[in-house]
């Protein structure tokens, strides 16, 4: 019979079985709490191996009733893990580390046990890497075994390994199974700001250097060393170290599978695509069920334009069967939403708005707040031709706007913004419970030309920037908006409320810029001095993005920027017309670049002129035959001219066997070249300012 | 007594009242007399014949046509004897070359360019020579009841004859005629099957015929009915073409884009017919359909593994061998597996030789692949191509498929020399065009304007061509006399109203050359030349006459430069990360496949 303390709570265990708690930890003062909250109601005791603190750790620890136990730290996690257990006067045991939680599957813990044949048990891990929903990597990790039947070995990353007891043989050899456990904890100590508050990655980095140095066949260390590597930023040291880890390994280690995910990655992320190919190409076979696998090797050959094969090794991530999937550690989503996103994406290359409104629709029906799948789905619902009414009716009759967090309101407003539905963008703002999201709201109302209402904004902000962290870039961007307004002649009163809201280092070019504007109305042209040049660059664009093409104008002249230079970032910013305008004028006087070139070309082909697109094409190629994106649209331009001939020619001889079949050649050939876009990717708040 | 008779127009006719009229017309003013051989019309054939000045005999069939024809002959006396038949006309605008030939006196026939006109007269035509044109001499007399002959009579008795290949023109509007008789017996056929089933309507066999003249009429939804009923009719396992009633109905299915039927219904018949390799064929066509392409190879190396099916099995020649490799490599190629595709094909040729498709596709494969100058050696080694004709033919198949550089090659080796020297000539010509040398294509032409009689025919092709490279050249110095140039010259002057190309013009040979010299251009740089070029392609196909093949010709065309544009990508540093991708867009271009 167990007494056990828990906030002053008795409870008497006649027969039934025990849970203990066991943690190390080093200054856990802030997150003790959080953590022992969560198991203290059941816990009959917990152990706290305290390796140093010089906090409140171990006060904290005791008034929960804890064994705290004092461990010199000698840079071995199994050693001070193993001195906790020594103490463990219950059945069972729960490891837990500072950092983490239960999230669920406390309540049924004893009865779960109490029948249990296993001897150790793996739970649900859930590693939050930020704060949405998505941002998460889901694993298993065995936590929870009989008191003296494991011990810790290794000194970085600790490993369970059975005590063999003699007496114990019999028992050894019956191999005893691994139970799996519902119970979920969650774990968010990766969050980037508890990274880097506590200097995780630095210290690791340090232990495993060392440990690596000791040992250098290792794999596993290695691995591990690699990831450190990873997160400190150093992508090309860790690659080599992954490739010399993978060599060590034994086949069957349990961590090949993600030492390759994290392989195929790294190479991914530092533009080795060809090697994540090749990796992946073996490796996914080993692993099946292994959507992590399946789904970067679709990236990475998306990456290299081969869409077809992409799709097969995205289709292969999302059939992954969920019950084998449990055995690796995956990113969330990743046999889910992730690759319905991805096909989606691939679906809207080849222009099959309907597929992608589809595989979206199911992606953000699973993961309300992931951005990619918001983006996409809003651009295909107007590739459909729906208006952005008939969009935001589609959104709610699919997934219930009131139901949505804030963040997902967030993410749904900003895709319909970045598809220039400002009106209903601005609409789902004012519905989110918080009113974190003012700058998305000024913006939209900017853009809308109720820039008194953005004014509005801008001085709500500015009064509540007291209590915001990042109070100072919130209000730049909106100062910049309301900037703009006021010097497009918008509102009434002068600037200067809003210049003391700007940082003092950039307060002198803004107020000289602002008089600049000014004069320039009066007068006519004027001359920029040079420190307001960047800011009025800056401003510039910005003002293109707020649909104010002619003050971008000004403020691009006050820059001392160049007119091929505004005239592609019109093009750029999706104002093609005044851009090609512009562009043409540069080029009867002999002063357009290879850039230009490209640019007129893409303006004629966007208006179905194919030949005369080809040939101002074939015309830059001349100068510049290395620019690639000519060529690409050069090759579309003569095939979209094959298309027609044989469309004609299949009007007059409807059902020409040949015709037929060259038309579907041709089909399949500019499906295929969809992989290698070349065409400025505007989106829809870009295109719908070609008509200004 | 007049000037002598030259030619006697003779023929045999039986109630051609329709076209008899266009076919005398045509050689008004050609011939000197008329013989119409009457064997028993029923219309106004005869009365038609006399208006137009013939003399009209009448002679009782007795199912033999050289006696009809001979009836004909013997009353000739013209010094030539000229034979069409009454849906036939002679080349109008060619009079005079048919009377000058019919001065000389070194030669016993002459061949004609009989076009066929196929079909509706949409689809082109195919060309035969044929002896039409012969001297009148007593001993030349038509042989065999059926399908009678001239020549060897000719030859019997005049063992030195010697025939002259010429460029007149007939043509032959029949094959209509005959496709709408072809028509007319499936209906036939029809009809009398569907009398029976009426009488019986659960005749099995029946209505498995029935079945099969509908699926061969393109009514693939109406034979499947018929089908379906069949097969319930009869024992799988026991009736002798049950397997074949199998197979056409997942053919129709097929067909009828119905391919997951067609799929499960393959899988149950392989079942009950194993070692019918047909059906192991189709599944993978399933399969392909069905987007699971790498079962579809699966099932198609398994097929050919099994072989040929046993004789019981009623099979279409190369199921199991040639024709499945074939497929097998078209499906390697789709799914990336250029080497596999390769070695395919390969064994394709290894069970028949004689066949172009494989060799089509390999070489435009290696040319994609980067391996062109592997194929010269390929060929020496993989083939025992003895004779020049075999040469010539492989070096027409690499032309087609744009593999200058390998055709060059092999020209100028020991059996290239030995192809005869029009061909040789032109080839070596096109070649250089296609690998962009222009001068060394001009200079190729103009030595073999110099050659004599025996190259004639190509000397008169070579001409054409010869003066299209110096236009593209902008050698101006002589006038132009080919209508292409002509054409040519009038847009890039800069006329108001450039000349399009018209009417005899647009039939065949007139395509092939914008071709050569759309990609011509493109290939040797000249792109103001090319976009003239695609100019005068685009306006003549706005005129009505303009036949389908002009717009198929442009199509691919304009894929072959996209192409070249494509290979210069490849050679990049971009081109080299995405060599794959660019390489599957370019195999999917239209392309020849000599099918």
């Amino acid at each position: 019979m167990y007494f056990c303390y828990a906030r002053g709570e008795w409870a008497m265990a006649e027969g039934s079985i025990t849970i203990g708690v066991h943690l190390i930890a080093k200054d856990e003062a802030g997150r003790l709490p959080r953590c022992l909250d969560s198991v203290s109601e059941w816990a009959s005791q917990i152990v706290l191996v305290d390796t140093g603190s010089s906090d409140r750790t171990q006060e904290i620890a005791r008034a929960y009733g804890a064994v705290v136990v004092s461990h010199v730290w000698e840079n071995d996690f199994s050693g001070a893990r193993n001195e906790g257990l020594k103490r463990a006067d219950t059945d069972w045991v729960l490891v837990l580390d500072a950092d983490e939680e239960l999230a669920e599957g406390g309540e049924g813990l004893h009865a779960e046990l109490a029948g249990a044949t296993a001897d150790r048990y793996s739970v649900r891990m859930e590693h939050r890497l930020g704060p949405r929903p998505e941002e998460a990597v889901l694993s298993r990790a065995v936590r929870l075994f009989r008191a003296g039947k494991y011990r810790y070995e290794g000194r970085v990353h600790e490993q369970l390994a059975r005590i063999e007891m003699a007496g114990d043989l019999e028992e050894a050899i019956a191999a005893p199974e691994e139970g799996l456990s519902e119970l979920r904890l969650l774990h968010y100590g990766y969050m980037p700001e508890e990274m880097a508050r506590k200097g995780t990655a630095e210290r690791n980095k340090r232990l495993l250097e060392r440990e690596a140095a000791d040992s250098p066949e290792d794999s596993f260390v290695a691995y591990n060393l690699a990831v450190a590597y990873v997160q400190s930023g150093e992508r090309a040291r860790a690659l080599r170290l992954f490739e010399k880890a993978l060599n060590l390994a034994d086949p069957n280690a349990p961590y090949r599978p993600t030492l390759v995910r994290d392989y195929a990655e790294t190479a991914l992320n530092l533009d080795e695509g060809d090697k994540a190919v090749d990796l992946l190409a073996s490796e996914s076979k080993k692993y099946p069920d292994y959507p992590d696998l399946a789904l970067l090797q679709g990236k990475a050959l998306q990456a290299q334009g081969r869409l077809p094969e992409a799709s097969r090794a995205y289709e292969a991530a999302a059939s992954c069967r969920p019950e084998r999937m449990e055995a690796y550690i995956c990113l969330a989503g990743a046999g889910s939403y992730r690759p319905w996103t991805a096909l989606g994406d691939v679906a809207r290359m080849r222009g099959e708005a309907a597929k992608a409104d589809r595989l979206y629709s199911a992606a953000i029906v699973a993961a309300p707040s992931y951005r990619p799948a918001w983006q996409g789905w809003v651009e295909a619902m107007r590739e459909l031709g729906m208006s952005y009414g008939e969009v935001r009716d589609r959104i709610e009759a699919t997934v219930k706007l009131s139901s949505l967090t804030d963040g997902a309101k967030r993410e749904a407003a900003l895709a319909l913004a970045d598809a220039g539905g400002y009106e209903e963008a601005l609409e789902l703002v004012r519905t989110m419970n918080t009113s974190f999201d003012r700058e998305l709201a000024c913006f939209c109302l900017a853009v809308l030309g109720r820039h008194e209402e953005a004014a509005m904004e801008v001085r709500q902000a500015l009064a509540e920037r007291e209590g915001k962290k990042q109070g100072e870039s919130v209000g730049r961007n909106m100062v910049e908006i309301a900037l703009l307004g006021i010097w497009n002649g918008h509102t009434e009163e002068g600037p200067d409320w809003l210049l003391s809201a700007i940082p003092e280092t950039d307060r002198e070019a803004a107020r000289k810029l602002s008089a600049l504007v000014r004069r320039r109305e009066k007068e006519g042209e004027v001359n920029g001095g040079g420190e307001v040049r960047e800011l009025a660059f800056r401003l510039s664009d910005r003002a293109l993005t707020l649909r104010l093409p002619d003050l971008a104008w000004i403020l691009a002249e006050m820059s001392g920027e160049s007119e091929l230079s505004f005239a592609k970032r019109l093009f750029r910013r999706g104002y093609s017309l005044r851009g090609a305008d512009r562009l043409l004028r540069l080029m009867q006087r002999g002063e357009l670049d290879e850039g230009g070139y490209l640019l007129l070309g893409e303006t004629l082909f966007g208006k179905g002129h194919y030949s005369t697109a080809a040939a101002v094409f074939e015309e830059a190629l001349a100068s510049w035959p290395e620019m690639m994106p000519a060529r690409l649209g050069v090759t579309e331009c003569y095939l979209r001219m094959a298309v027609s001939v044989a469309d004609e020619g299949l009007r007059r001889n409807p059902g020409h066997p040949r015709l037929s079949r060259e038309r579907g050649r041709l089909e399949e050939s500019l499906r295929l070249l969809a992989g290698l876009p070349w065409r400025t990717p505007w989106n829809g708040a870009e295109r719908s300012n070609s008509d200004g | 007594m007049g000037e002598p008779l030259l030619i006697s127009l003779c023929m045999i006719v039986k109630d051609e009242g329709a076209t008899l009229a266009r076919c005398l017309s045509s050689v008004q003013g050609a011939v000197d007399e008329t013989i119409v051989v009457d064997t028993g019309s029923t219309d106004d054939s005869a009365e038609i014949a006399k208006r137009y000045g013939a003399v009209v005999v009448r002679e009782q069939w007795k199912g033999d046509f050289a006696a009809a024809r001979n009836a004909g002959v013997c009353l000739a006396q013209g010094r030539w004897i000229l034979f069409l038949d009454g849906d036939e006309a002679l080349e109008s605008s060619q009079h005079a070359q048919l009377r000058q030939l019919a001065t000389r006196d070194d030669y016993e026939g002459f061949f004609l360019q009989v076009r066929n006109y196929v079909g509706n007269g949409e689809q082109g035509a195919t060309v035969n020579p044929i002896l039409r044109l012969f001297r009148n001499r007593p001993e030349y007399r038509f042989q065999g009841r059926i399908h009678e002959q001239i020549a060897a009579s000719i030859l019997e008795s005049r063992p030195g004859a010697s025939f002259h290949l010429t460029e007149l023109v007939i043509h032959h509007y029949g094959y209509q005629r005959e496709y709408i008789e072809a028509k007319d017996k499936v209906r036939r056929n029809m009809d009398l099957l569907e009398a029976a089933l009426q009488a019986e309507p659960d005749h099995a066999f029946y209505r498995y015929n029935l079945g099969v003249e509908y699926l061969r009429s393109g009514r693939p939804e109406e034979a499947l009915e018929h089908f379906a009923r069949a097969s319930r009719l009869v024992d799988p396992e026991r009736t002798s073409y049950a397997h074949l009633l199998s197979k056409y109905e997942i053919r129709c299915k097929q067909a009828l884009g119905r391919w997951e039927e067609a799929y499960v219904q393959t899988a149950g018949a392989i079942r009950l017919y194993p070692g019918y390799t047909d059906l192991l064929q189709y599944k993978a066509l399933c399969e392909r359909a069905l987007g699971r392409q790498a079962e579809a190879i699966g099932t198609l190396i398994e097929a050919m593994k099994q072989g040929v099916p046993q004789p019981i099995y009623h099979t279409e020649e190369g199921i199991g061998t040639y024709q499945t490799a074939y497929l097998l490599g078209e499906l390697l190629e789709e799914y990336g597996h250029y080497e596999e595709a390769l070695l395919a094909y390969k064994k394709a040729l290894g069970y028949r030789s004689s066949l172009t498709p494989p060799l089509y596709r390999m070489f435009r494969l290696l040319r994609v692949a980067g391996r062109e100058k592997e194929i010269p050696q390929w060929l020496k080694t993989s083939f025992r191509l003895a004779s020049p004709e075999a040469w010539a033919k492989v070096v027409a198949i690499l032309l087609q498929c744009r593999c200058g550089r390998a055709a060059a090659a092999i020209l100028q080796e020991k059996q290239g020399r030995k192809l005869p020297e029009g061909f040789r000539l032109l080839a070596e010509a096109e070649a250089e065009l296609q690998r962009g040398r222009l001068d060394a294509a001009r200079r190729g032409l103009r030595s073999s304007g110099r050659k004599g009689q025996g190259a004639r025919d190509s000397a008169l092709a070579s001409a054409a061509i010869a003066e299209h490279l110096r236009w593209l050249d902008g050698d101006v110095k002589e006038p132009w006399s080919d209508r292409i140039t002509i054409a040519l010259a009038s847009s890039s002057q800069g006329s108001e109203q450039p000349i399009k190309l018209t009417g005899d013009e647009l039939s065949g040979g007139v395509w092939p050359q914008l071709q050569r010299l759309l990609e011509g251009s493109y290939s040797c740089g000249k792109r103001q030349e090319g976009l003239h070029v695609l100019h005068l392609w685009q306006r003549t196909l706005e005129s009505p006459e303009a036949t389908p093949a002009g717009a198929d010709a442009l199509v691919h065309g304009l894929s072959a430069i996209a192409d070249r544009h494509l290979a210069l990508l490849t050679s990049s540093d971009f081109g080299k990360r995405h060599k794959e991708a660019l390489t599957a867009a370019r195999l999917r271009l239209p392309h020849e496949d000599g099918m």
